[in-house]
Order: structure tokens, then C-alpha cells, then sequence
């Protein structure tokens, strides 16, 4: 198994200081996190704890190339990405998916912020009335109906710039998809 | 980078994610996910991607978190789950065991915090055979437990499990060996049986290979001899005699051996898509009624489908990770 020549920062997570340390500090701003994938608090909250108690059981010594916060920000995504995954496949791959939901094996975080830092880059690369109904929908929640109405466009056009910005999005961040890649491929339908 | 086929549009996703899509709209997308392993990967990569950017966005309304309320929480949850972890042993056994998780082995973490002690033998991806004090062997299937103590003390001999597990318990005629297992319990005097409890189907079965097993949920008692099947039902709080496997599938990941004696392709489909994990799907009504009689033993899925071929007279064709299979069908038997 290779090892990235990264300095690690070994943290002794059952400590029990540190454990709850840990939790504490990062408690309500990864539930905040994990909700924005789940839009269910009491779901997020459940996800969080059971990335912590993850966590717990699995290592003693926690070896984490980058800071503590990234990754368990990288850890809730996944766990969000993959109850989200999970919920859908269940009905019809049950049988299939079994060895994965019991005990899914600890995947590669995701570096949070460079993630942020793409999709930030990602984003002024849209024209910017275009960007500008992208960011109605998706930041600001507001319907097609309203935007169109906002704007004083039709809403065939919203659609259409809403798929323009998405695949210029996906252009842009075509290198960070491998990540993703790997989370499904290792939580996927293989068993 | 998987190419979205020319029907689904980016602009078609987007109002799929948002949630602005019609009914029928919704369908062509479904229908498309549905269709292969590949289209759903594609599929979750645009999902990922869109649920990603919307972390940039104001949250819907912050959630109100009471964090030492949770914390109080997370430790009844740790305290329900695998028991604490103490080790007596250096700060190297720690570091052992850590590695040992990581790579995927087995690891053994010593608890002392009983009367007894318990070890807890936890698998990860692979399986793993464990002696008990008493010369009883457990085979323990991938992603399962087995609590155990060091020796067995008391009047009988009482283990933990969960996931599945194939147990070649010594005879003891005065120390009955028990073995919990979500709420049921098996209690038997000297045997070799298969345990299995999976919480997705909220289901605990258990197959007998020899001797006599007792199992036991709530007031409920059923009495399982050599080659019976018994199955709990948690939620439905059933407990019931089953037809075990013909082919031996239920055995299969400690044996790697399916035998087929003249049954009908579906069946042989079915067993072989459980026994390996990849789709295989029947493309002709015609080979349904064709039959077959074999053993196969640590066999590759493609060997055993090449054998299909030859004697069955059929095309096998892999595509993304499944495979299919066609043909005339069997006019000679």
C-alpha cells in the first residue's frame, strides 16, 4: 500500500479528550454540512453521530493527512453521498448491496476546501446571466416559476441555462471527478 | 468521463435535481438509470456534482443543534454498540491492531472489563477461523463478530455473534454452547451448523450440517436436525422451518462449491447471481426449460459460465460487469 509523502498529523482519537474535544468543536457545523446534502436535520445530526462512532471503532490512531476539520468534512459528504445512494438502490438491489451497507470501509477524503476553490473557479466561468439563474435555483432555492418571473424570461429559457451552467460546471470540474469515481466504485454495486 | 446519451440533456438533470421535472420527464430519466450499471454511475457522478455545489449556497435554515445533548447521545449509542476497548497491552498492540483494521485483516481486541474475558474478533473484508478455548471452531464470514471468552468458566459456554458464521462446535455433553444472536438464541451440545442474521432483512438463519441444534426467540422454540433450515423473522416475530438451498448456496462463501442436480436454468441464474454478485440476465424464453447437472468448486463465475455454454448450447456476453445469455434452447432433453 502506498502512502503519499504527506507529513501526518497522529491524533489518538480514543483519547476520550480528544474524541469528545473533537466532537464538540465540529459538532454543529458538520451537521450543517451534512443537511445541505440530506435537507433532513434529524437525519443529519444521526449521520454525523454515526460518522463519529465510525470513527471510534475503527481506528485507534487516526492518521490524517490534512487537517482534522477536512476530514471530517470529507467523511460526513461521503456518508451523505452514500445514504442518499442508498436509500434509492435499496428497494432494488438489496440483495446486492448487502456487504456494502453493513460495514463500508473507510474511503479517501475529499481536500474540502481545493473542492471549494474548483467550484468557485468553476462558477465564473459561466456567462453571467446565466450564472445568475443557476445560483437563484440552487443557492437561493427559488423556483423556476419565480426566476423566469424575476428576470422577465420564459421558462423554456430558464431550463436551458440551468443545463448550460450544469455542463459547463461538469467541464470545468472534470478533475474532480475521479474522487467521486472512487466513492461509488467502492461503495458500488459490486460487491 | 462517461458521455450522457443524447436523450438526456444537462437542462433535463437539472430540472430533475431541482425537482421541476414532469412526470413523464422523470420516467425517461428513471428509465434511463435503470438501464445499466453504467448509466447509473454517470448518474450519481451528476448527482454528487450537483449536490456538491450546493454547499455554496445558504443552507435552507440553520439547524438548531444542542451539541451536549448529542454528545450524551453518541455515548449511549458507543456503549450499546461493540464493547469498549481496553487494551492491557502496549502502545505497539495498539498500533497492531489499528494496522491490522486498516489493511482490511482481522483483528482481535482484547477487553477486560468483565468478569470473564472477552474477546471481540471483529472481520473486515476478509474471512477469518478462530479455535475457542474448548477446540470449537467459528468461520467467520466477512464484516461479522464473534464475542468469545478466553475460556469458558461458567455452565455453559456462552458467545456473541453477528453477520455470519459457520461454527464445528466440540462435544460437551455437561456445558451446552450458546450462541446469541440478535434476539435469538442457539443452544446445542456438540454440531456444525451456519449462522446468519443480516439487518437488512431483518432476518437470523441458521442451517444445520450435523448433529441437533435448538433455536430459540422469545417463547418460541424450533429443533433443527442435519440438513434443516430455520429462519427468524425478527420483526414479524416468526420462526420457521425452510427449504435450505439445493445447490448448496447457502454454504458457498465458506465452500466456494455450488452442486446442481438437474435443475432448471432460472434457478441455476439465480443461484450463481448470489453466489458472485454480478447480474446475469436470461435473454431468451427459449433456455428457461433447459437443465443442468453439475459441481462446481472454486470456480470462476466466467468458468462456470463457459461450462454453461458448452453443454447448454448457449452465447454468454459480458457486458459492463453483467453478463447475458441467449440461445436456441434444449431440444434433447
Amino acid at each position: 500500500m502506498e502512502e503519499p509523502e504527506h507529513t501526518h498529523q497522529i491524533i489518538n482519537i480514543r483519547e476520550e479528550a480528544v474524541f469528545e474535544a473533537l466532537f464538540k468543536k465540529h459538532y454543529a457545523e458538520l451537521v450543517n454540512f451534512g443537511n445541505k446534502y440530506l435537507n433532513d436535520p434529524e437525519q443529519s445530526k444521526e449521520l454525523v453521530q454515526e460518522v463519529f462512532l465510525n470513527i471510534w471503532q475503527k481506528s485507534e490512531i487516526l492518521k490524517i493527512q490534512t487537517s482534522v476539520k477536512s476530514y471530517l468534512f470529507g467523511a460526513v459528504r461521503n456518508a451523505a453521498l452514500n445514504q442518499i445512494k442508498h436509500q434509492k438502490v435499496q428497494q432494488k438491489y438489496q440483495d446486492r448491496v448487502r456487504f456494502n451497507t453493513e460495514e463500508p470501509e473507510t474511503v479517501d477524503f475529499l481536500e474540502l476546501d481545493e473542492l471549494k476553490t474548483s467550484i468557485e473557479n468553476a462558477l465564473n466561468k459561466i456567462p453571467e446571466k446565466c450564472r445568475e439563474i443557476f445560483e437563484l435555483n440552487r443557492f437561493e432555492g427559488k423556483r423556476y416559476k419565480d426566476i423566469a418571473e424575476q428576470l422577465n424570461l420564459s421558462l423554456k429559457t430558464v431550463e436551458n441555462q440551468m443545463g448550460k451552467a450544469l455542463k459547463i460546471l461538469r467541464n470545468e470540474l472534470g478533475d474532480y471527478l475521479p474522487i467521486v469515481l472512487l466513492l461509488i466504485s467502492l461503495h458500488g454495486g459490486k460487491i | 468521463m462517461n458521455k450522457l446519451p443524447e436523450h438526456i440533456t444537462e437542462a433535463l438533470l437539472a430540472k430533475y435535481f431541482a425537482g421541476e421535472i414532469s412526470e413523464e420527464e422523470k420516467l425517461i430519466v428513471d428509465q434511463w438509470k435503470a438501464h445499466s450499471e453504467e448509466a447509473q454511475i454517470t448518474y450519481y457522478q451528476w448527482e454528487a456534482l450537483w449536490l456538491d455545489l450546493g454547499n455554496f449556497g445558504e443552507s435552507p435554515k440553520p439547524v438548531e443543534v444542542n451539541v451536549e445533548k448529542s454528545w450524551e447521545e453518541l455515548l449511549t449509542k458507543r456503549e450499546n454498540q461493540i464493547p469498549q476497548i481496553s487494551s492491557p497491552f502496549g502502545s505497539w498492540m495498539k498500533i497492531a491492531a489499528s494496522i491490522a483494521v486498516v489493511f482490511g485483516l482481522f483483528a482481535i481486541i482484547y477487553q477486560l472489563n468483565k468478569p470473564a474475558d472477552l474477546i471481540l474478533a471483529q472481520t473486515e473484508s476478509s474471512i477469518s477461523k478462530i479455535v475457542l478455548a474448548d477446540g470449537s471452531t467459528v468461520t467467520l464470514n466477512k464484516y461479522s463478530t464473534l464475542e468469545y471468552p478466553e475460556e469458558f468458566l461458567s455452565e455453559n459456554r456462552p458467545v456473541n455473534m453477528s453477520g455470519e458464521a459457520f461454527f464445528d462446535i466440540t462435544p460437551d455433553l455437561k456445558k451446552p454452547f450458546e450462541i446469541k444472536v440478535g434476539e435469538g438464541l442457539i443452544t446445542v451440545l456438540g454440531t456444525s451448523f451456519n449462522i446468519k442474521s443480516s439487518r437488512n432483512t431483518d432476518t437470523i438463519s441458521v442451517y444445520v450440517q450435523t448433529g441437533k441444534v435448538r433455536f430459540d426467540f422469545a417463547n418460541q422454540e424450533l429443533v433443527l436436525t442435519a440438513g434443516e433450515k430455520g429462519v427468524l423473522i425478527t420483526k414479524a416475530e416468526l420462526l420457521q422451518k425452510e427449504q435450505p438451498e439445493p445447490s448448496g448456496l447457502d454454504q458457498f462463501w465458506r465452500t466456494r462449491s455450488l452442486t446442481f442436480s438437474g435443475q432448471k436454468i432460472p434457478y441455476i441464474i439465480k443461484s450463481l447471481q448470489s453466489a458472485y454478485g454480478n447480474p446475469i440476465i436470461l435473454d431468451s424464453d427459449a433456455i428457461k426449460a433447459c437443465s443442468l447437472t453439475a459441481k462446481f468448486e472454486n470456480e470462476e463465475l466466467e468458468e462456470i459460465l463457459e461450462v454453461l455454454s458448452i453443454t447448454l448450447n448457449l452465447v454468454v456476453e459480458k457486458k459492463s460487469g453483467s453478463y447475458i445469455l441467449t440461445g436456441e434452447g434444449c431440444t434433447d432433453q
